[in-house]
């Protein structure tokens, strides 16, 4: 009796566990029959240029199912809207909603899309519009209607991503078929559920739009780092941009130990998504307060374009926190001079009319957790500006102003770039897939510094004082550019100034006074100074500057660091060993000082204290690259090929194009006998190393740009004397038109 | 006859590239246009009814119900004159678009039952004419046929910059 009811009992729940597995399979053919006919009907005119298997080439991104995807299956925004009111709005006015129909971005892929086909456009695409790619709609005989494209990236393309492949970007995540909710096993119920059900099961509906990835640097890297695959180029692997390597080089990842300062640890979502009150209902509130999907940064030309005031208000006070850059006029020299009077105002000297002054500025990046400016700096145009006026307001020197076209003084510092054809012309229409070479990059990473020197004449007659103004001006977008879109008839795109520090230099005798609170310490003044020196290769100057930073901070272990890695790139080791062995005493497990002191101890020979040091760095910065890559050297060069691999692979989990990482990862699988391995990363080592030929590229451009020619040496001078300068007249005050971007100061 | 039989082929083959290119208006995909008139490209009631370097006509009839969707693209030595020419077609009544193109303006055409775009990217001026012959189409009320006029004028004018 009991086996019998044991029986039934079994067969009742293989009954109900098949029923159960019948009606998940069930409902999965449901999702999968509509899916797979609308994949196939694209399928039959679809332009698989790269393969069969590899549609979204040369795009990254990816979806589960491996078939194109109904651009219906994404609820729209609209949707979420109802219960999100204050995501949305938000959300209409922020660059995600606008990444694809604007101008300013139509303008570069269309140019694509005419000149190499549409399908290379899934490239741009894959971050720009992925229902788009992943809907099929980038062929050239397409039948998807594109009602989707004002919307961009809309909620449901974040928000239905399932993973995240490497931080290789290019779009670099996989997608899920859109589901708002969960049922109560957990499997995800495709498209749009009313929405009381929604609101019976909130964490149901949590449980399927969010994912713990979202909240990490990883999440934006998937479209925050981009390279040009040879699909686009029919080159080689060109790396594009870098923002999420930036940030976790800054000292707001805390991974890098060879930061110059510290701080506290902070995502791309702590800056781009601060939580702030809401305005608008929104259950997706906490105790009033909602991330913002605002995303503000840098662009004020979408909001400037669409009208979105409240967004591009928000956006110049975003830029304009004073949080970000540091502008220090730090020292002078007079003509004839050799001393430096420095750091201005700490020290008391004596000015002349008819002098000639060297004006030394320092511009810090001292809070953005990437560089000024990130990703695409071909298209932006961030600048000093320097201003010199007499006591009656008259200008004797001005560098870095705006002509009355709109253009920006070809002269001015500006921390952009220029990348060129292999023709040497400057790609002016944001055309990466010509991009060979660049022939200058300014632009100044997180935490360092870079100095601008300005030469201008005090006039015979002056005699009240001089003030002295520099700043740091951001446009989005450079005026050229602007140009190409809008022809010339368009209006002034808003101007802001991001930071400026202006001095008053008195013809006569000028005191010390007491620091501007705004202003850094006079130590940090100099560690900066030195910091620009060192990437400006001037290393007698740099040691100069970090030894007054000793003097004034004897405690401070990275400024005796600070000399030891200058005396490294200088290549003293001896002098650098006796500077680290300081700093060490000072701060016995300094990471940064023990990374330098193995680097002097390899020159050295001493290798057990190398890979000590290095394993010590590792140890406190698991994710710091530099001491991956150089732990695994040095177990490299003690012929310990298993450590060294561990080493190359970790670094390879870090950063999937450290070259260093491919080429001994190529050679140790080949001693190894993975073939295949050692085949595979040296492939890869061959398509991202540098070209050799790419620099003539350069050079062919700067021939033709004397001016820019100039910014492209790290040690430049900014003159009001230029014996091939013609004047130029600045811009006019800007005029009132309701239709200008003006200037915000 | 061999050569006669490899010249068919070639123009057979000339012949259906160029239909294939005429299939195609430049400045809207079919399923989008469709899209906007509430049809599927594969309907019969769906036709090109005119397709040019200058003009894609779009048409949906159903019975009594005709919705057209025109679009005319232009080059023009002086856009700003040609532009203004053709926003002095819609009077007092036009509604500037911000953001659509370099400068747009939108207005009623066809007693009401239709919405017209005037528009300019760079030298190239463009019109959007949506119109419906029913008199209170349900589907194309009067802030439909203004939102979808507005979407045509997006893809349009992204697609000329």
């Amino acid at each position: 009796m009991r086996r019998t009811i044991r029986t039934l009992a079994m067969t009742g729940m293989l009954v109900l566990a098949g029923t159960t597995l019948l009606s998940a399979t069930g409902a999965q053919q449901d999702q999968d029959t509509p899916r797979k006919e609308y994949s196939d009907k694209i399928s039959s005119s679809y332009n698989f240029r790269f393969g069969k298997d590899r549609p979204f080439i040369p795009g990254s991104a990816k979806v589960e199912g491996d078939e194109f995807v109904q651009p219906g299956a994404f609820p729209n925004a609209k949707y979420c809207a109802h219960c999100h009111q204050e995501a949305y709005h938000q959300w209409r006015q922020a660059l995600h909603s606008n990444s694809f129909r604007t101008p300013f971005y139509r303008t570069s892929v269309n140019i694509l899309i005419r000149t190499k086909g549409i399908e290379f456009s899934r490239h741009c695409d894959s971050c720009h519009n992925p229902i788009a790619v992943l809907a099929g709609g980038l062929t050239q005989d397409s039948h998807v209607d594109r009602k989707f494209d004002s919307d961009g990236l809309t909620c449901m393309t974040c928000h239905s991503i399932q993973s995240l492949q490497s931080t290789n970007g290019n779009g670099g995540f996989v997608m899920g078929i859109p589901a708002v909710m969960v049922d109560e096993k957990g499997n995800r119920i495709p498209g749009e559920v009313p929405y009381d059900e929604i609101l019976k099961h909130s964490d149901r509906h949590s449980e399927a739009v969010m994912h713990d990835f979202l909240r990490t640097p990883e999440f934006c890297a998937a479209c925050h780092k981009a390279n040009l695959p040879d699909t686009l180029n029919d080159y080689k692997f060109v790396r594009a941009f870098t923002t999420y390597d930036e940030w976790q080089n800054s000292k707001f990842s805390q991974r890098n130990p060879l930061t110059f300062y510290s701080g506290d640890f902070t995502t791309c979502q702590g800056c781009h998504m601060k939580r702030a009150a809401i305005t608008l209902p929104d259950y997706g509130a906490k105790n009033g307060t909602f991330a913002s999907h605002r995303w503000l940064a840098g662009n004020t030309a979408v909001p400037f374009y669409y009208g979105f005031d409240e967004q591009l208000e928000k956006t110049i006070q975003f830029l304009r926190s004073g949080n970000f850059m540091n502008v220090d006029i730090f020292a002078i020299k007079k003509a004839g001079d050799d001393k430096m009077i420095a750091p201005l105002g700490s020290v008391p000297y004596e000015l002349k009319a008819n002098d000639s002054v060297e004006t030394y500025v320092v511009f810090q990046n001292k809070n953005i957790g990437h560089s000024l400016i990130p990703e695409v700096r071909d298209l932006y145009e961030a600048y000093a500006e320097f201003i010199v006026k007499d006591s009656a307001g008259k200008e004797i020197y001005h560098s870095g102003f705006i002509k009355p076209d709109g253009m920006l003084d070809e002269r001015a510092h500006s921390f952009t770039n220029r990348p060129v054809t292999e023709k040497g012309e400057f790609v002016d229409n944001h055309k990466v897939w010509t991009i060979r070479s660049v022939a200058y990059d300014n632009t100044v990473q997180a935490g360092r510094s870079t100095l601008v020197r300005y030469q201008f004449h005090i006039p015979a007659n002056a005699k009240g004082p001089i003030t002295v103004t520099a700043k740091v001006n951001y446009r989005h977008l450079r005026q050229s550019y602007l140009n190409n879109i809008f022809g010339k008839d368009h209006p002034l795109y808003p101007l802001v100034e991001i930071a400026s520090r202006t001095r008053v230099l008195n013809i006569g005798k000028n005191p010390a006074g007491p620091a501007d609170p705004s202003d850094n310490p006079d130590w940090m003044r100099w560690n900066n100074l030195g910091i620009s020196y060192l990437d400006q290769l001037q290393y007698v100057d740099a040691v100069q500057a970090f030894t007054e930073v000793i003097k004034l901070r004897p405690d401070y272990a990275d400024g005796y660091t600070n000399v030891g890695l200058t005396n490294i790139q200088w290549e003293k080791y001896s002098s650098a060993k006796g500077a680290l062995d300081k700093a060490l005493t000072l701060s016995p497990d300094n990471a940064r000082a023990l990374y330098y002191s193995a680097l002097v101890e390899r020159r050295t020979g001493h290798t057990e204290a190398e890979i000590a040091d290095l394993k010590k760095v590792v140890d406190q910065y698991p994710q710091s690259r530099d001491a991956r890559r150089e732990l695994g050297i040095s177990y490299y060069q003690q012929h310990n090929y298993d450590a060294a691999m561990e080493q190359f692979q970790k670094l390879q989990q870090i950063d999937p194009d450290d070259l260093a990482a491919h080429y001994n990862l190529s050679i140790l699988y080949r001693r190894m006998g993975l073939k295949d391995k050692a085949a595979e990363q040296q492939a890869l080592f061959v398509t991202k190393k540098f070209d050799p030929g790419s620099p003539t590229y350069s050079l062919t451009f700067l021939r033709q740009h004397p001016e820019i020619s100039t910014e492209s040496v790290p040690w430049h001078m900014h003159t009001d004397n230029p014996h091939d300068q013609k004047p130029m007249t600045p811009m006019a005050p800007q005029a009132g038109s309701a239709y200008s971007g003006g200037t915000y100061r | 006859m061999r050569h006669l039989r490899l010249a068919f082929f070639v123009f057979v083959a000339f012949l259906s590239a160029t239909c294939h290119a005429d299939s195609l208006c430049p400045w809207i995909n079919k399923a989008t246009a469709f899209g906007v008139l509430g049809v599927s490209e594969e309907s019969p009631m769906a036709s090109v009814s005119e397709l040019s370097a200058t003009v894609c006509n779009f048409t949906y009839r159903d019975g009594n119900i005709t919705r057209e969707l025109r679009i005319t693209v232009e080059q023009a030595k002086d856009p700003e004159q040609a532009f203004n020419a053709y926003k002095a077609h819609c009077g007092k009544d036009g509604n500037s678009l911000r953001a659509i193109g370099n400068e747009a303006v939108m207005c009623a055409t066809n007693k009401g039952q239709g919405e017209q775009v005037f528009s300019r990217v760079r030298d190239n001026v463009f019109t959007i004419t949506l119109t419906t012959s029913a008199g209170n189409d349900p589907t194309m009320p009067r802030d439909v046929l203004i939102e979808k006029a507005g979407l045509v004028a997006e893809q349009v004018s992204g697609n000329l910059f």
